[in-house]
């Protein structure tokens, strides 16, 4: 790989994983070090041309990877004051995901971290708060029209992703499908 | 006419007209793994939280310019990983059956060598995050489980910046002694004859078959076969290899092309014999290394012969 590749790649998907490290870490800072951190391994890793065409799965996988760990640390060190300081405080236990492959959730959070802002804030309305098109659109006062094409706008982009990571996401229809 | 991702949002909101439900179940037929995976990933979206999506942009360019200096270049040579288990393994595939045990050992406790082979420094960082700048020729050995045993095995000369972790102590191994240290920064030089050790920052213990010192900042020490040496003060040159930021208070002509050769590339060659009749003296900060060899020519009365890849002083 050139480095005028590795450039561009950089700039086409650095964005993106960091607002995917962001919905694991919660931390802009630690999003960023991380991310930074996988570019920087996977340039200075010999084997980088063995990765081929794999090569932003490659990247999602081992932004998880750092992500989780960071958490994982994380919790440790509080656990770790929590035992000498005895405070009673409670620890939050962030709950995610742990598996050590790409799967459907991570290939969401990513699609959705992506969305502008007005389509996630639509996307979302209509599947957590259950909302009908009518009601989003009086809440955020828009013409029901433009709820439909926000949606539309929202599975587009979240289509084009599953495409995109489609060869890892069928082998677990295979194992866990019905 | 709305499009297919309307249509399909539609359906999925139960939004959808009864047009446009058949409309997506003749979509189905013809994109099956599609429509299951769309399913699913609707069904994951119950988990999603609106606070867990970040509201501002990342600058990739300001990004790539931070990491820059982080990236080998291609040509500055390589850092030779090899996996001692695999070398062992071949070996194994001579010996054979007899031996099918030692297998099973060598898998459990392979280890992996990082060797310098380049005439310059050279970064790495360790599995524990542990930052290492190996000098020229230098190498590195450790199991393949560090971070449960942070020990290794040095030789040649090294500057270590250790990740703080009080349960796992970082120890490293040398001909002639061990330093042990929890979190710090210092200058490992393991040779043939003896083991010189120095600190920027923190506390290590060097100790061997002969005793044992607690060094601090700005404090080194020497191990050899017989002994390990009071502590003295850390050479303000002890780094320089790494840093390129050299200190010359009187200092030998010898003493200073060894200083250099060990940072620069470009090899110095002194063909003379009154190295130790030259005095120099000076502070370099990541000079050009023709820079000091003018300083040098111009102190010494020498003369500099100037080629590709040594500087012949005469």
């Amino acid at each position: 790989m050139t480095r005028d590749a590795y450039n561009q790649l950089f700039e086409e998907s650095y964005n993106s994983l960091c607002k995917y490290a962001y919905t694991i870490v919660k931390d802009y800072d630690d999003a960023e070090d991380i991310v930074q951190g996988v570019f920087i391994s996977f340039w200075n890793n010999e084997k980088k041309e063995e990765i081929g065409d794999k090569v932003k799965n490659y990247l999602l996988r081992s932004v998880k990877f750092k992500c989780i760990d960071l958490h994982r640390k994380k919790l440790l060190h509080r656990n770790f004051e929590q035992e000498v300081l005895h405070t009673q405080e409670k620890i939050v236990q962030i709950d995610f995901n742990e598996d050590k492959d790409t799967n459907i959730k991570d290939v969401l959070m990513l699609a959705i971290s992506e969305l502008p802002e007005k389509t996630r804030e639509v996307f979302m309305a209509c599947k957590l708060d259950g909302l009908s098109y009518n009601e989003i659109a009086s809440h955020y006062e828009i013409s029901p029209k433009t709820v439909e094409n926000q949606m539309g706008r929202a599975f587009r982009h979240l289509r084009e992703k599953l495409q995109h990571y489609k060869e890892l996401l069928i082998f677990i229809l295979f194992f866990l499908g019905e | 006419m709305k499009n297919i991702d309307e249509i399909l949002a539609n359906y999925f909101s139960g939004e959808a007209t009864p047009e446009e439900t058949l409309a997506v179940q003749e979509w189905k037929l013809l994109n099956e793994e599609e429509f299951e995976l769309l399913s699913k990933a609707w069904a994951a979206a119950d988990e999603v939280n609106v606070a867990d999506f970040p509201t501002k942009e990342f600058d990739a360019k300001a990004a790539l310019a931070k990491i820059e200096d982080q990236l080998q270049s291609p040509n500055q040579g390589r850092i030779l990983k090899i996996s001692f288990y695999k070398k062992v393994a071949a070996a194994c595939a001579i010996l054979m059956v007899g031996l099918a045990g030692f297998w099973f050992l060598t898998n459990r406790n392979s280890t992996e060598l990082v060797a310098n082979n380049t005439n310059a420094p050279k970064k790495i960082e360790l599995p524990d995050h542990s930052q290492v700048w190996l000098a020229a020729n230098a190498n590195l050995t450790y199991a393949t489980n560090f971070n449960e045993n942070r020990t290794l095995t040095l030789t040649g000369e090294a500057y270590f910046e250790v990740e703080r972790d009080e349960k796992h102590p970082f120890i490293v191994n040398t001909d002639f002694g061990k330093v042990e240290v929890l979190g710090t920064a210092f200058n490992v030089n393991a040779s043939d004859k003896s083991t010189s050790v120095s600190v920027e920052h923190g506390k290590v213990a060097v100790e061997n078959k002969t005793g044992k010192v607690i060094l601090t900042a700005g404090q080194s020490t020497v191990a050899t076969e017989k002994m390990v040496a009071p502590v003295a003060p850390a050479d303000p040159n002890f780094n320089a290899w790494k840093t390129g930021e050299f200190y010359f208070n009187n200092t030998p002509l010898n003493e200073v092309i060894r200083l250099l050769n060990a940072h620069y590339p470009k090899k110095i060659e002194y063909q003379g014999n009154a190295t130790n009749q030259h005095f120099i003296n000076g502070t370099f900060k990541n000079s050009k290394i023709e820079d000091i060899i003018d300083v040098i020519v111009l102190t010494c009365d020498l003369e500099a012969e100037n080629g590709d890849n040594v500087i012949r002083l005469k």
